[in-house]
């Protein structure tokens, strides 16, 4: 009997986590299509991030696959099965961050005069892995397109500065968004674990 | 971790954020300013096989004159072109079947006892032109003068 409860209570976990997963990734999809017209400006990394953040790495980074999977393949700007590739494991560098970040001090629910250092640390931390994440996918698409890592890195940032926009809107959605979905995704998952009691 | 340590910690990443932005700024301007300076060297280049670049004196007889160097005009142009051209059409004149007889230029009257006179140079010395300044087809890089005198004996 008790393993029957066990075995429901586990089932209702995962059903509860692809839940999450699936509305996370329709939030993704939806507002990456809906901002189509700001070149590289998306709400996507800091979901993926927060997501990563509270409920781990694993989560996080499924987010990150579905949505590109169907982000990138149906996509106005045209499909690329190995930009495609990158992008999702490039993607999977914000669910690690937050992961990593949800484990140290800033982790947690900041203290009254907290806020701001904390929505200074994870805008730091949004600059910085849309850095890597655009070194990564520009370096990929540099070879593949000029079959040079370089000329992929000049375009980064030429002849428009898509780079730039990147990490300049990151850093200010890391640091204002991100804080309030923080909120609203621990609320969940209170109220998740209290509904399992 | 301390209230003062905590101010220094996020001034860092501040700092850090800045730094980061800024460079990639820098990058970006200097790749353009880099990509726009070729593009003036190529539209030079093109300029220069379809225009001549041309020398042209203006001396007043008293003295005082002014150079417009680097003179840029057609193919094909004529020396009272040119002239008109650069001055910012302030040359007038008179035409007869000889050819124009320039009369003012910059505001400067030649109607006698002084003349506008045309030389040309090679770079030592001023010939005389005895040929009518709508007929005196520029060459590349040529130096040509009015002078302003009533000694035509005299060179700019």
């Amino acid at each position: 009997m008790e393993e029957a409860i066990a075995h429901n209570l586990q089932h209702a976990r995962r059903t509860k986590s692809v839940a999450l997963i699936i509305c996370l990734s329709a939030l993704c999809i939806g507002t990456n299509y809906a901002m189509m017209p700001l070149s590289n400006i998306k709400l996507m990394d800091t979901i993926v991030f927060t997501t990563g953040m509270v409920f781990g790495f694993v989560p996080g980074a499924a987010v990150a696959a579905l949505s590109w999977l169907l982000y990138g393949t149906l996509n106005p700007l045209g499909f690329s099965a190995p930009v495609l590739g990158i992008v999702i494991l490039s993607e999977m560098i914000y669910s690690y961050g937050g992961y990593i970040i949800g484990r140290t001090q800033h982790g947690g629910e900041p203290d009254v005069n907290g806020g701001m250092r904390r929505s200074v640390v994870l805008g730091t931390v949004g600059l910085f892995c849309t850095l890597v994440y655009d070194l990564l996918t520009n370096a990929v698409s540099g070879l593949l397109s000029y079959n040079s890592v370089w000329l992929g890195w000049m375009t980064m940032n030429f002849p428009i500065p898509l780079g730039i926009i990147h990490e300049v809107s990151n850093l200010f959605f890391f640091a204002t968004l991100a804080p309030i979905l923080l909120k609203v995704l621990r609320k969940l998952q209170q109220k998740a674990k209290q509904s399992e009691h | 971790m301390s209230k003062g340590r905590d101010v220094w910690f996020t001034l860092a990443l501040v700092m850090t954020c800045t730094t980061v932005i800024t460079s990639a700024t820098a990058l970006y301007y200097y790749m353009s300013y880099s990509a726009s300076e070729k593009r003036y060297a190529v539209t030079l280049a093109d300029l220069d096989s379809l225009t001549f670049t041309a020398k042209i004196l203006v001396k007043y007889g008293n003295g005082s004159g002014v150079w417009y160097n680097q003179t840029r005009i057609p193919i094909g142009w004529s020396l009272l072109q040119a002239t008109n051209k650069t001055t910012g059409g302030k040359v007038f004149g008179q035409r007869y079947s000889l050819g124009t007889f320039v009369t003012e230029i910059n505001g400067v009257s030649g109607n006698g006892p002084k003349y506008w006179i045309t030389y040309s140079s090679n770079g030592t010395r001023w010939v005389l032109l005895e040929t009518a300044p709508e007929q005196y087809i520029l060459r590349q890089g040529e130096i040509v003068g009015w002078y302003l005198t009533d000694d035509w004996n005299k060179t700019p």
